[in-house]
């Protein structure tokens, strides 16, 4: 009997026993010689051998369509080795997605990367930045299961077959190498996007704002979302560009507002909220107040944009929320700075700590790094390591070991400690964080004289709650891949 | 508090005199694979030999007498636990100063110092009710009074309830063919509908029958059919009835046959292995593979953990463990990528595949280089070469030349050789795992006849384990 005579016989005898057989096998089933072999098992001799048959002579089947996944794209920076390797993962499985972002951070400024297979540890958001490095292992993220035919290192002539994710990608990418060519990307796609897109990319327009950007945001002030139309009025505002107020939400504002005079020596100008009726009313102005531009909103009431800041009327109990969302959105740096070094160092009891990382975005590197240096020494609302981090976002570079064993922070995280009898581990509990916070801050050789510092503090040795400490002290600074951009 | 670790410490700690006694047999060197202590934390660590295949792991704080043992026992501290105070305490200079190991990290990462096993107040003047004395002269005295007779009683006894137990698989057996019978008439399709109650049914007959370890796999028989793809189920029942009957011929043959006994009855118990001059004992260096941890439907959880010799990539070596669920979860003994430089013994087959670790030590650097997976012509032989061997064997691990991870239709995986190869298909993978996207110069799986489970995957990236 020839082979595929054969293959037949087996798979008509395999249809036979997964339909059942009632009876004995007829002869005509059964290959000869398998009868010859088959003792008083009979048909269960016979579903033996063919079940071996099979396996020995049958490969899987084949399906008709199997392709390769998309190809996992190479590293653009020297990755984490292994003897870092189980420092890095046992320290970004414990991080929040926050602060996950500023620890990928703090390596990419040194030159490093995640190794590839630890790459399924990060769980930072996809609309949340990452370092330039990473850019290409989201892309291969967002096509998981999708076979290897969209070009991974896009470019602007690739934007129609490029994700919602990629878009804002390659926008950010380009903003920051020419943010021209990132301008001009925006103004060629952008009317075709819906209105969510456009929204977004709008935002990471906004996030290197320029003069050049004037005549785009025009442009925008007549969009057809009523959101685009107000984040571009908000950016215009932002380059000192003013659109005066119409009549009626002048009236408006005056009503929400109340202005009187304060001080017996030295009597100023007092800002402060209206008492309205009730709950949809106090919504309402809160919702209008926040989409205005400062600078109109200062000179509707009657103040230049700075002085509006120290004119708030503090006797309210709550903090002056939707102001601060509009200086944030809108208003110039001065203006920020102004809230800032109000909130941070004045009137530390705000209680909307939350909101000083949204302002201090708006300032440039140095300035953050300059006020968080300060919130180190000075008495500020500042209390923790890790609110020190949100407020730079970025590592303090130059900070030194006298100014970090010196600093505020650094005397309540050991106070913390002795409160835990000195034995504890902080791994798992709130210290944690700000061991965390640290590594993402620090400099290496500040990092190693903490891991030092800590140990005379009845830490044990191998809490792993210094374990980005750990790496972070034994990551020196490393050239960047020719090519690449961090 | 911290107190000094003494023996009258140790004595105050254990639960009771049996612990006690227990932890004393334990204190030979032999039982200990590896013994360390770390000055800067205070912690003693070891490896304790105990009867199944993987090593239990016990760590002790030496300052506040914390302890941590991956044994099942339900006695704190347990005897491994004990054992390991009470030689720091006899002979410290047999610990070897080095590193924390990970585990012992994560030990320290999780727990709070002071509170654990505190010593009892036992400083009045009554003695404790646990003795150290007493538990190191006992058992010496009993040792050394060997009642000749008793022995031979105890064999002819055992002999008796061998022949007792073989009587009743064999009327198992009888039950199992009519059975198997039942499910041909009935047809593989049917089977497959109701294979959870049919083959429930049956195991437990099995178990009456005294067939332990085939009324497990006749249980968990619906589990792998849920394994493979819909389509492809009536045909693994087929080939899963059909080794049943050869493993059930094969035991009426000859029930003395070491691997149909294995796949019947039960494993040889490990000090009779280790006795038996047909054992084949493999040195190291072993690469640990990973380890797959399953709940089985009779309450047992089964630790399978797969090694590969570093120097012989065909060698492969199996350590399995049962322990009942109730024990709570535990963890793998060893770590994916873990170098081993044990010798591993194997039970007596026709194609050594499971063992039980007989030491281990951390190999030096030479032994650790080598590595390199090498493929066969056809991924599948070694399976065909087990099953001519082992007509029954259920897993056969692979070695797959250079390819890819693709994706059918259906969103099924599916290993792509380089060039003319055929396709296998995988078990799912981690759906996020980066090297789904990378070229792979070689990897090692594990073939259930339908399906392959990745244990190793070479990238230009590094050596990833998908099962570690």
């Amino acid at each position: 009997m020839d082979e595929s005579a054969f293959t037949t016989q087996l798979q008509h005898l395999q249809a036979r026993i997964i339909a059942g057989v009632p009876e004995s096998y007829s002869d005509a089933a059964v290959p000869a010689d398998w009868m010859v072999a088959s003792d008083e098992l009979g048909g269960l001799s016979v579903l033996a051998m063919l079940g071996q048959c099979r396996q020995f002579l049958a490969y899987p089947l084949q399906p008709g369509r199997l392709l390769p996944q998309r190809g996992f794209p190479a590293p653009q920076a020297k990755t984490v080795d292994d003897a870092g390797r189980g420092w890095f993962r046992r320290a970004i499985a414990e991080m929040t997605p926050e602060l996950q972002a500023s620890w990928l951070e703090m390596l990419a400024r040194r030159g490093w990367m995640a190794h590839p297979f630890d790459w399924p540890l990060v769980r930072v958001p996809q609309d949340q930045p990452l370092p330039a490095f990473y850019d290409a292992w989201r892309g291969w993220s967002e096509h998981i299961g999708e076979e290897a035919s969209v070009d991974q290192d896009f470019e602007a002539e690739d934007w129609n077959v490029l994700s919602a994710g990629e878009q804002r990608r390659l926008l950010r990418r380009l903003r920051r190498r020419d943010p021209a060519e990132g301008r001009a990307l925006f103004a060629t796609h952008a009317t075709a996007l819906p209105a969510a897109q456009r929204l977004s990319l709008l935002e990471i327009l906004g996030e290197g704002l320029e003069a050049g950007d004037e005549g785009l945001l025009e442009s925008l002030v007549t969009d057809r979302s009523e959101k685009v139309r107000q984040l571009a009025a908000q950016l215009r505002a932002r380059l000192g560009l003013r659109s005066p107020l119409d009549p009626a939400r002048l009236e408006s504002l005056q009503e929400w507002f109340e202005i009187g005079r304060a001080g017996l020596i030295r009597r100023r100008d007092t800002v402060g909220f209206a008492s309205l009726k009730n709950a949809v009313q106090r919504r309402t102005r809160d919702e209008q107040v926040t989409l205005l531009a400062w600078d109109e909103l200062a000179t509707a009431l009657g103040h230049a944009p700075v002085e509006l800041v120290h004119a708030w009327n503090w006797n309210d109990k709550d903090p002056p929320l939707p102001l601060l969302q509009c200086a944030a959105a809108s208003a110039g740096r001065d203006v920020v700075l102004a809230w800032l070094e109000l909130l941070l160092f004045e009137r530390r009891d705000h209680g909307v700590d939350w909101l000083l990382p949204m302002l201090s975005a708006r300032l440039d590197e140095p300035a953050r790094i300059s006020l968080a240096m300060r919130c180190l020494h000075e008495p500020s609302c500042i209390g923790s390591f890790r609110g020190l981090l949100e407020l730079a976002g970025v590592p303090l570079g130059n900070l030194g070991e006298r100014q970090l064993f010196g600093s505020l922070q650094w005397r309540a995280l050991m106070a913390w400690l002795q409160t835990q009898d000195g034995h504890v581990l902080v791994a798992n509990s709130s210290g944690a964080v700000e061991f965390h916070a640290l590594a993402c801050m620090l400099p290496m050789e500040c990092a190693a004289a903490v891991l030092q510092a800590v140990g005379g503090h009845g830490f044990r040795a191998a809490d792993p709650a210094l374990d980005a400490l750990r790496l972070n002290s034994n990551t020196p600074d490393v050239p960047l891949i020719e090519g690449s951009q961090r | 508090m911290l107190v000094a670790l003494t023996l009258q410490a140790i004595e105050a700690m254990a639960p009771d005199q049996g612990a006690l006694t227990a932890a004393g047999k334990l204190r030979k060197p032999a039982q200990w694979a590896r013994l360390s202590h770390d000055a800067a934390t205070g912690t003693i660590w070891g490896e304790c030999q105990g009867s199944g295949a993987n090593p239990y792991r016990v760590v002790a704080d030496v300052q506040d007498h914390g302890y941590k043992c991956t044994c099942p026992s339900r006695k704190f501290p347990c005897k491994h636990s004990l054992a390991l105070m009470w030689m720091f305490v006899e002979g410290p200079e047999r610990f070897v100063a080095e590193p924390v190991a990970d585990w012992v990290g994560d030990w320290l990462g999780r727990r709070r110092r002071g509170g654990a096993g505190k010593p009892e107040a036992t400083q009045g003047d009554a003695p404790p009710a646990r003795s150290i004395e007493a538990a190191t002269v006992g058992p010496l005295v009993a040792d050394t009074v060997q009642d000749e007779a008793m022995r031979v009683r105890n064999e002819a006894s055992a002999a008796k309830r061998r022949q007792q137990t073989d009587a009743s698989i064999r009327a198992g057996m009888d039950d199992l063919q009519q059975w198997l019978s039942d499910q041909l008439r009935s047809g593989m399709a049917v089977f497959v509908d109701d294979a959870m109650a049919r083959c429930r049914r049956i195991a437990a007959r099995l178990v009456d029958a005294k067939a332990a370890v085939l009324a497990s796999r006749v249980d968990e028989l619906p589990s792998r059919l849920l394994a493979v793809m819909p389509t492809q189920r009536p045909q693994a029942a087929l080939h899963e009835l059909g080794q049943l009957v050869l493993l059930m011929q094969a035991w009426r043959a000859d029930p003395d046959d070491p691997d149909a006994r294995i796949a019947v009855v039960q494993s040889p118990a490990r000090e009779a292995l280790l006795a038996d001059a047909r054992t084949l004992h493999v040195p190291g260096p072993w690469e640990v593979l990973g380890t797959e941890i399953e709940t089985r439907r009779d309450g047992l959880v089964s630790q399978s953990t797969w090694l590969r010799h570093r120097n012989d990539a065909g060698r492969f070596a199996l350590l399995q463990d049962f322990f009942p669920g109730s024990a709570g979860r535990r963890n793998a003994a060893f770590s994916a990528g873990q170098d081993l430089a044990a010798t591993l013994s194997f039970h007596h087959a026709r194609h050594p595949l499971r063992a039980v670790l007989n030491t281990a030590a951390v190999p030096d650097e030479q032994q650790a280089v080598s590595g390199a997976v090498m493929p066969a012509d056809d991924p599948l032989q070694p399976h065909r070469v087990h099953l001519s061997r082992v007509p029954w064997a259920l897993r056969t691990p692979l070695v797959l030349p250079a390819g890819r991870i693709g994706r059918d239709s259906e969103g099924r995986d599916w290993w792509l050789p380089e060039g003319q190869g055929s396709a296998l298909p995988l078990t799912a993978l981690d759906a996020e795992a980066p090297w789904r996207g990378m070229d792979i110069s070689a990897a090692v799986a594990i073939w259930d006849g339908f399906q392959a489970r990745m244990l190793r995957l070479d990238t230009a990236h590094g050596v990833a384990y998908p099962n570690g």
